[in-house]
């Protein structure tokens, strides 16, 4: 190192950041199978929820009930808590889980 | 039992026997799940983002409005129970259950809580046929499947006939 003299090192703590690509990181909700909520009934609440048609409806509810779960929506995190929430006000078994 | 729309999204249990009755006023205590834990984590689940702090949020902000959203939908059918109309027929007392077009959400959400809490609390399987060979007739769990039964056939009424799914 150039220069003369005492140099005072000061150690710069490292703090934590939450990097930009993990907040951007797209969150999945998750529909579970059960045994009770009728099939006719999940796909009713599919496409009133999220405003699918008939046949995507159809199609992500025959993957619940054959798959035991289906990834319905991913997306923004804050907007994947309101679409569990209201699976749940729907009574369906419904989770939230980081994508990738 | 004759269910029926009776127009404009309203619909009717007409003919009932006592016994329908009863199974229809047995929706509130089946789907009360006071002292029942696993039942009351099959209704209020949690968000399940993992972490304790957003396991904590979920239980302050979103289950309390599930709570009083679920208590509702018992209250009103509770209401409606509570208006039913009785009759004689040859000899015997029937019973007319009238359901407002405005109160059919909320008799789908009491049956479903009903047939949650009746899967979870008596491990009831899918399938009728399962369901058939593998339970003693008559005993408690018996009966819960038939009422579950029931309650599933209201249900599909409800989505084919007045709810046009």
């Amino acid at each position: 190192m150039q220069g003369g003299g005492d140099v005072e090192v000061v150690e710069i703590p490292e703090v934590e950041v939450e990097d930009e690509a993990e907040l951007d990181q797209p969150w999945n909700v998750v529909v579970f199978d059960d045994p009770v909520n009728l099939m006719s009934y999940v796909t009713l609440v599919l496409r009133r929820i999220f405003g699918y048609s008939e046949e995507r409806a159809t199609q992500l509810m025959l993957e619940v009930h054959q798959s035991g779960k289906s990834v319905v929506w991913s997306g923004a995190r804050e907007r994947a808590e309101l679409y569990v929430q209201q699976l749940h006000g729907y009574q369906l078994q419904a989770s939230m889980a980081k994508a990738g | 039992m004759q269910l029926q729309a009776t127009g404009g999204g309203a619909w009717e249990m007409a003919g009932m026997r006592e016994m329908e009755l009863h199974l229809l006023s047995s929706i509130a205590p089946a789907a009360d799940v006071s002292g029942d834990d696993q039942a009351k984590r099959r209704l209020f689940p949690t968000g399940a983002t993992g972490g304790e702090d957003e396991g904590a949020d979920w239980k302050e902000f979103v289950v309390p409005e599930l709570e009083r959203a679920f208590r509702n939908a018992i209250d009103v059918v509770n209401g409606d129970l509570a208006a039913v109309e009785r009759s004689e027929e040859d000899g015997e007392e029937i019973f007319r259950v009238a359901v407002p077009a405005e109160h059919t959400e909320h008799w789908y959400s009491a049956l479903n809580q009903a047939r949650l809490v009746l899967a979870e609390r008596y491990d009831l399987p899918a399938s009728e046929e399962e369901f058939l060979s593998e339970s003693a007739v008559f005993d408690e769990r018996w009966l819960a499947g038939a009422q579950s039964h029931l309650y599933a056939v209201i249900q599909t009424f409800l989505l084919e006939t007045v709810m046009g799914v």
